[in-house]
């Protein structure tokens, strides 16, 4: 979404959980890594503020300083307080989307992670709705007032969040958020963004 | 130099006129300090409701400033904007957007996780005669008896301190909210922890390698101590029961 915001032509390469030498070269283990012209950027919020800096001319991402302060907030927000909320609600039909031999990899390190089998986790998904659902209490009130966290226009602060409910919505049928409330029809402006980049990929969502 | 009327603000006490007790008039009385206005934080009660009729509110903060009241903390943080453009709370749109959000997280986050930790020591705090008002309407709010509204579990201060977790991340990053000096997010944020510290003695803070604490004993203090300075339950004599 920060490219295609930004207008620059980029090759997204598939990486897998199991596989993971195409990246090797970034000294780290984990997506998303940026090759640009010869710079190699990993952690997303990293890359943003790398597109940010050198494309200056291109539609601001973040916005000045300020903006930077407020969408770093949003991200570490996005994160840490509603990330694990989402994981805990989907985590189970990802296996589904994912090479047998990657399931097996995700089952068995989330497993330890979060000290919970999968499947014990979608049979609460009842009651594991309602966190996730106060966790995004303060996006609601926002978007009630504003048509993106950006303000008129989305930033990347709607891209980090927007993310979360992307990768449910790919992954899973189950309906994080109900048809009538404001993040709905936040989710359905981003969907629409960018000739309906994250609306054209396949999901599960209907 | 034009004249400036001095602003009063109606500032809630508690049990004592000195101890004030209400995160949303802490946010006003720091702004009023970042923008160095003159003004009195006069006590008032939840009841005395004809005092800030005129604000068609029934609850402080509300400011009168010569012959304009306004009401409502965000509203008073405009106002005083456009009134006194000079040393700005919000610095840009991106700055308000910014502090609007902020504004969110912490009354529909952090408050709701703060309240049952300190509950038991704001019934100690608030004034005899706001007492029955006090219970009715925020037993109304939560849904339940206030008794069972208070709770010190671990797992109760493990909420607060998950749900904060990225703001710890964040000002490791950051001196304050908004970079190298003070806004009006950082008010927001401010009022809630000055309002546990005024009412209560409970750990609001994981530890003192928190950076939340650094952050907040930097804010306590800003303009002359003003946080610092404030009266706070435990100091003061204890009343028979």
């Amino acid at each position: 979404m920060a490219l295609a915001h930004k207008g620059l032509p980029y090759e997204a390469i598939p990486v897998k959980y199991t596989d993971k030498s195409s990246i090797a070269f970034s000294n780290q283990d984990r997506v998303p890594v940026l090759v640009d012209e010869g710079v190699t950027v990993s952690d997303s919020w990293a890359i943003a503020c790398h597109l940010e800096q050198k494309y200056q001319a291109a539609p601001a991402l973040l916005g000045g300083d300020m903006g930077r302060h407020f969408t770093r907030f949003i991200d570490l927000w996005a994160t840490r307080s509603v990330f694990p909320h989402i994981v805990r609600l989907v985590l189970f039909d990802a296996l589904n989307h994912l090479d047998p031999v990657d399931a097996d990899y995700v089952r068995s390190t989330r497993e330890r992670q979060l000290g919970i089998d999968l499947a014990t986790l979608e049979a609460q998904r009842g009651e594991n709705i309602k966190p996730f659902n106060q966790s995004v209490a303060p996006l609601r009130s926002y978007i009630r007032q504003h048509a993106f966290l950006g303000g008129e226009t989305p930033s990347y602060a709607d891209y980090t969040v927007f993310s979360l409910f992307q990768w449910a919505r790919m992954i899973s049928s189950f309906r994080l958020i109900e048809i009538d409330d404001p993040i709905f029809s936040w989710r359905s402006r981003m969907l629409g963004l960018f000739d309906g980049l994250a609306a054209n990929v396949p999901h599960d969502d209907h | 130099m034009i004249q400036q009327n001095r602003i009063t603000l109606f500032d809630l006490s508690g049990v004592d006129d000195e101890l004030r007790i209400s995160p949303f008039c802490w946010r006003i009385k720091m702004a009023l300090a970042h923008k160095r206005l003159d003004y009195e934080a006069v006590p008032w009660r939840l009841v005395e409701k004809e005092r800030i009729a005129a604000s068609n509110l029934s609850t402080a903060p509300v400011i009168v400033d010569g012959g304009v009241v306004v009401g409502d903390s965000w509203r008073i943080a405009e106002y005083l904007d456009s009134a006194y453009p000079s040393r700005p709370l919000f610095v840009s749109e991106q700055a308000k957007a910014y502090c609007r959000w902020i504004h969110f997280w912490t009354e529909r986050i952090l408050h709701p996780l703060i309240v049952p930790l300190i509950l038991e020591d704001v019934l100690k705090a608030i004034h005899p005669a706001d007492f029955e008002y006090f219970r009715r309407t925020r037993e109304r709010a939560y849904g339940r008896p206030l008794a069972d509204v208070c709770d010190r579990s671990a797992v109760a201060y493990e909420k607060l301190f998950a749900a904060t977790s990225f703001v710890r991340s964040l000002l490791r990053e950051t001196k304050f909210v908004s970079g190298e000096s003070p806004s009006y997010g950082d008010y927001v944020l401010f009022g809630a922890y000055q309002w546990a510290r005024c009412c209560s003695e409970v750990r609001i803070f994981r530890d003192d390698k928190d950076p939340t604490t650094i952050w907040f004993t930097r804010m306590l203090g800003l303009y002359d101590d003003l946080g610092s300075r404030a009266v706070r339950l435990t100091m003061l004599p204890t009343r028979a029961p």
